[in-house]
């Protein structure tokens, strides 16, 4: 098991820096927010990568697909699995049948809103609710926010959802990780330019800094 | 992958089998469908370099061999499921034992390993519940899904005290958001610290990050959670072997490497984070150039444009120096310690 993420974390680096390079030499972003855009792109589009088939990396390189300003990015990275992907997992359908299921949640919701409305009218301020509903109406509202955090959650149900949401923390969190590294890794070698490190087990490392500063 | 999880599970054992033995398996037969599912489910995600996760995994591949180690008195059960049989048909929640039983058969999906899946799950009826196959549906799907909220419970860190499910997923919502953000807030930071990437170097700095993943992935250990140190080594040596197989490099080269990795190990494990930064980064880029000194010049060049400004110097400073000067550091980083 420890294998299997080792190798993920190196796939991961290599289609992040891929994305990188293919993002850059696509199109010159200027901003800030452009290049956070694109960077944030390929560490998704790795992240998903590096983990392989699952429901939710499906979803996710659909919805970063779907976007316009992704699509240059998504077709230099993936190359000709994009064709193959956007055919597969493109189906309009099934976004609009999760938007059609998500209003018939909306006015259900809205129904019961006004029916518990009307029976506190009727009965007075308050409203006779047993505390399992009051529980399981607390756990419906937050399995709907999850659903909506966890890509690919909204069509998922109970236990499958658990288990992607599951397999997304765990993959969130490695590429959290890795993108804290590679900052460090960006700020070590740009501080180590600057300043020698002073204690002494570092005096051959020191004399190479300075062979090497000296060189330039 | 086993023999890792070996010295976890030999603690949990010896509390596991105890529990098997008093409850008549009847708990683990419970617990059988949704540790199979969830080991199932375990062995398909990457595994993280996380201990509670690896106390997770090992509690449950304790599961497995438990029921295993079940599927050993499931024979047992067998003889008397038979006549639970019949009072199953008799829809009486009392049995002869005092204690409702009954048989439900479940097909698991698929046999890969024996030793991981029962071909049948015995699923007992606790005492005084109703036996129809429609609440043992409903309860087999409770299972499952508690099953799945325990393995959120322990993934989410500071979930484990809180009891309801409600709560819990309040947290993992709050983990999972939270998680998101740190993604756009450190994608903001490197968009923010290079201006300019240049990846002209962009072949060579792949195969060498194939080693840094080494560093960067001990990196992420510490910074995560405290590791099992032989844990990590013979994870360690075997990430080692298969770069250095991916590098085509000497032999020598490659023992310089497996050296290079014990000992960044034994020395982030005895000095502060921060400080072994700064060790291990030149003592990265001394491997790269040990693997560069075999490649053609030219990659040299191109690690150089690479990097950038910041690690120039570094690099210069590899190719000032032979492939000797690395393995006396490599020496003096032994004796550091």
């Amino acid at each position: 098991m420890h294998v299997t993420k080792e190798f993920k974390k190196k796939t991961f680096l290599k289609q992040f820096l891929l994305g990188l390079h293919v993002s850059n030499s696509i199109s010159n972003p200027i901003s800030i927010q452009q290049r956070k855009n694109s960077i944030k792109l390929s560490a998704d589009l790795a992240m998903a990568f590096a983990r392989g088939r699952t429901h939710w990396t499906h979803a996710l390189i659909t919805k970063l697909g779907q976007k316009e300003e992704n699509k240059s990015t998504l077709k230099g990275i993936l190359g000709r699995r994009y064709e193959i992907l956007m055919a597969r997992y493109s189906c309009p359908l099934l976004y609009q049948k999760v938007q059609r299921r998500k209003k018939s949640v909306r006015s259900y919701r809205f129904s019961y809103n006004a029916q518990k409305r009307r029976s506190s009218a009727l009965k007075g301020s308050c409203v006779r609710v047993s505390p399992s509903v009051v529980a399981r109406n607390l756990e419906n509202r937050r399995t709907k926010v999850l659903k909506r955090l966890v890509p690919g959650g909204e069509l998922l149900n109970g236990s499958a959802l658990l288990s992607e949401a599951l397999d997304y923390v765990i993959s969130l969190k490695a590429q959290v990780d890795m993108m804290k590294s590679l900052w460090r890794a960006t700020q070590v070698s740009s501080s180590s330019n600057v300043e020698l490190v002073p204690s002494a087990p570092l005096q051959k490392k020191d004399a190479s800094c300075t062979i090497a500063n000296s060189e330039e | 992958m086993e023999d890792e999880i070996q010295p976890l599970l030999n603690p949990t054992t010896a509390s596991a089998s105890p529990s098997v033995a008093t409850s008549g398996a009847s708990f683990t037969a419970l617990l059988g469908l949704p540790p199979n599912r969830a080991v199932e489910l375990l062995h398909e995600p990457t595994f993280p370099s996380d201990p509670a996760l690896v106390d997770r995994a090992a509690r449950f591949s304790v599961f497995a061999a438990a029921a295993a180690a079940s599927s050993a008195p499931s024979p047992e059960v067998s003889p008397p499921p038979p006549p639970p049989e019949t009072a199953k048909k008799r829809k009486d929640g009392a049995s002869t034992n005092g204690k409702a039983k009954v048989k439900k058969g479940k097909h698991a999906e698929e046999d890969t390993d024996g030793e991981n899946k029962l071909p049948y799950v015995h699923v007992r009826a606790r005492r005084g519940q109703a036996t129809d196959s429609h609440s043992l549906a409903e309860r087999a799907r409770r299972e499952k899904i508690n099953a799945r909220m325990k393995l959120l419970q322990e993934l989410v860190p500071g979930c484990s005290k809180i009891s309801g499910t409600a709560l819990v997923l309040d947290e993992i919502i709050n983990h999972v958001q939270y998680l998101q953000r740190q993604v756009e807030y450190l994608s903001m930071r490197l968009a923010a610290v290079n201006p300019r990437i240049d990846f002209s170097g962009l072949d060579t700095f792949l195969s060498a990050t194939t080693m840094e993943c080494g560093r960067l992935t001990i990196g992420n250990a510490k910074v995560g959670t405290e590791l099992d140190q032989q844990q990590q080594q013979p994870v360690w040596s075997e990430v080692g072997v298969s770069d250095s197989d991916q590098m085509n490099s000497t032999t020598n080269s490659k023992r310089l490497q497996i050296q290079l990795q014990q000992n960044q190990l034994q020395q982030f494990w005895h000095v502060d984070f921060l400080n072994t930064q700064n060790h291990l980064q030149p003592s990265v880029w001394e491997r790269d150039t040990v693997m560069g000194s075999t490649a053609p010049h030219v990659q040299r060049e191109e690690q150089h444009s690479f990097v950038g400004p910041g690690a120039v110097p570094l690099l210069s400073f590899d190719r000032v120096n032979p492939v000797a000067p690395p393995i006396q550091s490599n020496q003096q980083l032994k004796m550091e310690l």
